[in-house]
């Protein structure tokens, strides 16, 4: 067995089934994902201040209220716009004003920001950020 | 001379010409009637997008995990794409290429990538225009290969029809393009891709792509790819959004109005 597999393929096997890989195969390229903290996955109840279905990804700014009142802003990334039109995402999925509730991986840093998982939408249709999510840990909408 | 006629055409030599030249006739205009059909659903309202089992095939091709099985890289290129693939993506090691820097990846690694594009069709030329900005050029008007040319990232394209399917040979290729959707393995001056886009329907394009490089690959490349049509169009530039490239994350609020 060549050297490779004895070194690299217990790695591959563990990368490939317990679903350590942080990879996105629509965003791996361009950004790590060793930023997010994927062992997280809270969510945040917030309107849509913008939404932004660009390329190289699509953003989502969400302002959420605290308990006592405190207003904050949330930036939030996801795939491609690519990949996330063959499951219906358009420029006009998600409307300035709508209450939305966002499942993501937050920033290690603690700054309010992350990586998006799940969207339920004020309609409330449950919709993937990332495709199909077969390289991602795991990460459900709980409501 | 009627019996000079007749002993001519017992020839089979001559028989096997004239059933090929009316096979040719017979199926030239169906050929072409293909090729109209096709060029039409290529130009059709919308943009084209890699499905994501393909995407996942490229990424597996060049790492993610991905064994790399069934790529004849030659031993010192196969290191480099093993030791890419088994590198940790949640580091800033886990990112490369020319995406993150807005360069286009160049050829052939840009048709891997889940970057919408659409075709172009005019007398001559089919043009492939790319969401982030970049193009390609594939001459269609039966020009031959110059001797030598400058190189580019998409190279210098040459195609032709063959029924429902677009034949295009690219060379001249410049050194930053990449191989892969990612990996650090880049074309080189003796890299030459081949591809067939093959229309399957309204809304389904199939591609198959060899690359040949004996620096490269051990033998040719062949691999396959699929696209299909979603119902928008628009054009962003990278630049303009790249807001978390590498291990940046920029929570700089944009304008919202």
């Amino acid at each position: 067995m060549p050297n490779f597999y004895k070194t690299a393929y217990p790695i591959l096997l563990a990368n490939v089934f317990v679903g350590s890989v942080l990879l996105s195969p629509s965003a791996d390229a361009h950004h790590s994902f060793g930023m997010f903290d994927d062992k997280q996955c809270p969510y945040v109840e917030g309107v849509v201040k913008k939404f932004e279905f660009v390329y190289p990804h699509i953003w989502l700014w969400i302002e959420s209220e605290d308990s006592d009142g405190t207003q904050n802003l949330w930036g939030l990334v996801g795939a491609d716009p690519a990949t996330l039109a063959q499951y219906g995402w358009s420029q006009e999925f998600v409307k300035k004003g709508e209450e939305i509730t966002v499942w993501f991986n937050p920033l290690s840093d603690g700054r309010k920001g992350g990586s998006m998982r799940h969207v339920k939408l004020s309609k409330g249709e449950t919709v993937s950020a990332q495709g199909d999510e077969k390289f991602f840990a795991k990460c459900l909408p709980t409501i | 001379m009627t019996q000079k006629l007749a002993r001519r055409f017992s020839d089979p030599r001559l028989r096997l010409l004239l059933l090929t030249i009316f096979l040719s006739v017979m199926t030239a205009p169906n050929a072409a009637a293909q090729s109209d059909k096709a060029k039409k659903r290529l130009m059709s309202e919308g943009s084209w997008v890699m499905i994501e089992d393909q995407t996942t095939r490229a990424y597996l091709a060049c790492c993610a995990g991905g064994d790399g099985k069934g790529i004849p890289l030659t031993p010192k290129y196969r290191k480099i794409r093993d030791d890419f693939a088994t590198r940790p993506f949640n580091s800033i090691e886990g990112t490369y290429g020319n995406l993150p820097n807005c360069i286009t990846p160049g050829m052939p690694g840009l048709m891997e990538h889940p970057i919408q594009f659409e075709f172009l069709l005019t007398p001559g030329r089919v043009s492939l225009m790319f969401q982030e900005g970049t193009f390609r050029r594939i001459w269609t008007d039966g020009r031959k290969f110059p001797e030598n040319l400058y190189p580019q990232p998409n190279g210098y394209s040459i195609g032709h029809w063959e029924g429902d399917t677009l034949v295009v040979e690219t060379r001249f290729i410049s050194k930053e393009a990449e191989i892969f959707i990612s990996a650090p393995i880049h074309s080189t001056p003796q890299t030459r891709v081949t591809e067939r886009f093959t229309v399957e329907s309204d809304t389904v394009v199939k591609l198959e792509t060899t690359i040949v490089d004996p620096e490269l690959f051990e033998e040719p490349y062949t691999y396959p790819n699929e696209f299909v049509k979603v119902p928008i169009s628009f054009e962003t530039g990278c630049a303009a959004n790249n807001k978390d490239d590498g291990n940046n994350f920029d929570l700089t609020p944009p304008d919202f109005d």
